[in-house]
């Protein structure tokens, strides 16, 4: 199905495709995600059979930043938060955003073990987070108006890989406290149930958009294909184990009132 | 090439180790002289991407005032390692390894030091000034693992021998129950046990899970047998190293060695900060998951879609 809708999207600009492929460019400060060679893999495997199309996942921020800042044929894939940072610098259309479990948005949680029972008992706590610490830093000010805490001097995040880990980080003792997704918690409750019991949630982020699909102001057809291929990889099996690795099962068309929120 | 053997920055002045006349010594940086006490990173090998990746990310959460020697690299190493310390007076030495280590114990008895990437850290010689990051990832959070990505397998096979592992069998029977799991465990008390242990559990389990060993892994013929019997009988194999994922493990779980590298960190700041960490001995916070999916779809085992994003890496269908 994906590949007719290329055959029928992207005939026209075949000849150009062919001699410079649209590279899709990810980067996520939202999820820590880091196995790069297995998604550029499978992607680029998927996106073969699709046209002249591959996929190109950045570990580093300033690189994805500078190569996108450069880039005028690409689709970009990144987090709405690092979205709004970057409109200003990084003329963007955004287009999709990332659905999991039928929801476009979602609340990050900050959880601590039951011995802890007030913010106050966390100043100069360890904060395990999957995210970047920048981005802990902001939800963590968010979470924790006027508390004092949340300066980017008094949180000690520790980065690690997963919202599991940071969530089995506190519930085994190596941290006082995690920020992950609420999605995060309710793995960890399916698969450790005393362990999930153990903790408990002490603040919760506003919601925030998943990460979105963007390319940039003035961008060819070929491109936009891209983004309808992409749009649609989460009705096929394949497309949708692939979306599974990013953290979601669907995009779909972003609405008026996600990007007024988006250029907010 | 005295750069690669040995590299220090001090931070403007030059400290009692430039005065050696050391050419080992070199002063870089301009930047003022912090107030904060000195760390040193002492790494057993350098060109060990394990090693590197925890120098690296341990650097990269710090910054700032550190100090390195590399004892693969340098001439004479203990004595280097010994003016090294003597000039820069570290409030903590990191070790990377377990060279470093036992070579920073023997000439720093008096230094605050937190040792990773060293098998077994829990059973070196320690003093109450001794810290480390475990390597290996504790059972519950293997366990949960298990959980998370294979809901349907629930009794686990394991081997192991009570003397090297006797506590960490005991550990995971201890909590299966809290996993809705089950764990077979079976003590191997010699390598000629293994085919008749083999035989013996693995019609009774969902799945096989692989411990670093050294009497049930004791060559390279009792790792293919292993392999060899669990496939006979279609059973998946959980594994401690990524390398068997090659080899048809369904799933392996190690410690990511960027978190280690990070945790030595915030432990370097809580020392420094006259702060006493809680256990000798932490649990390394963060994992790396290998799903083989060649195994997976050829067993027909189930795999929560909703934990790919947690996966790492993949072994791609054939």
């Amino acid at each position: 199905m994906v590949t007719a809708l290329w055959a029928s999207l992207g005939a026209a600009g075949s000849d150009t495709h062919a001699q410079a492929p649209v590279t899709i460019f990810f980067y996520s400060a939202e999820s820590n995600i880091n196995n790069f060679s297995s998604l550029k893999a499978e992607f680029d495997r998927y996106l073969a059979a699709q046209g002249p199309f591959r996929f190109q996942p950045f570990s580093d921020r300033a690189t994805f930043e500078r190569s996108i800042g450069a880039e005028r044929e690409g689709v970009f894939v990144l987090s709405s938060w690092h979205y709004r940072n970057l409109k200003d610098r990084v003329p963007m259309e955004p287009l999709l955003v990332g659905v999991s479990r039928n929801a476009s948005d979602h609340r990050l949680a900050l959880s601590v073990r039951g011995t802890i029972t007030s913010l106050d008992q966390l100043r100069r706590a360890t904060v395990a987070s999957a995210v970047s610490d920048e981005y802990t830093n902001t939800l963590l000010r968010q979470m924790m108006p006027g508390t004092g805490r949340g300066s980017d001097r008094d949180a000690r995040v520790l980065v690690v890989p997963k919202d599991i880990d940071a969530l089995m980080a506190v519930g085994f003792g190596m941290a006082d406290a995690a920020v992950t997704t609420e999605d995060g918690l309710a793995q960890l409750a399916r698969a450790n149930p005393k362990l999930a019991g153990g903790l408990h949630t002490l603040a919760r982020s506003e919601r925030v958009l998943l990460p979105v699909v963007a390319v940039p102001r003035g961008v060819s057809d070929a491109a936009r294909n891209l983004v309808a291929i992409v749009e649609a990889m989460g009705k096929d099996a394949e497309g949708a184990r692939r979306l599974n690795m990013l953290g979601f099962d669907a995009l779909k068309r972003l609405s008026e009132a996600e990007i007024r929120t988006l250029n907010r | 090439m005295m750069n690669q053997i040995l590299r220090r920055r001090t931070q403007g002045l030059r400290t009692p180790g430039a005065r050696l006349g050391c050419a080992l010594l070199i002063a870089s940086t301009s930047a003022p002289l912090s107030a904060q006490p000195r760390i040193l990173i002492v790494n057993s090998d350098q060109s060990v991407p394990r090693y590197a990746g925890a120098h690296t990310s341990f650097k990269g959460a710090l910054g700032g005032n550190i100090d390195e020697i590399d004892l693969a690299a340098a001439k004479g190493p203990e004595a280097a390692l010994r003016n090294l310390i003597a000039s820069v007076d570290p409030g903590v030495v990191y070790c990377i390894g377990s060279q470093a280590y036992l070579m920073t114990n023997q000439v720093a008895k008096n230094r605050q030091i937190i040792v990773s990437s060293a098998i077994n850290v829990s059973r070196f010689p320690r003093a109450p000034r001794v810290f480390g990051i475990a390597t290996e990832i504790q059972p519950a959070a293997q366990m949960t693992f298990f959980r998370l990505l294979f809901p349907k397998v629930r009794r686990i096979g394991l081997l192991y021998s009570a003397d090297y592992n006797g506590e960490f069998a005991r550990e995971a029977e201890a909590q299966d129950a809290d996993l809705n799991l089950e764990i077979v465990a079976r003590p191997v008390r010699k390598p000629s046990d293994l085919p008749g242990a083999l035989r013996a559990l693995l019609p009774t389990v969902d799945a096989l899970w692989l411990i670093p060993d050294p009497v049930v892994l004791a060559d390279a013929a009792s790792v293919e047998s292993i392999f060899a019997e669990a496939d006979s009988r279609s059973k998946a194999i959980f594994a401690y190293d990524a390398a068997f994922s090659q080899r048809g493990a369904a799933l392996a779980i190690t410690s990511d060695i960027a978190t280690i590298g990070r945790q030595a960190a915030r432990l370097a700041q809580d020392l420094l900060e006259g702060r006493t960490p809680q256990g000798a001995v932490r649990s390394p916070a963060g994992s790396e998951l290998t799903v083989n999916l060649a195994t997976v779809a050829r067993y027909k085992m189930e795999l929560n879609p909703d934990a790919l994003p947690s996966v790492n890496h993949f072994i791609p269908l054939k």
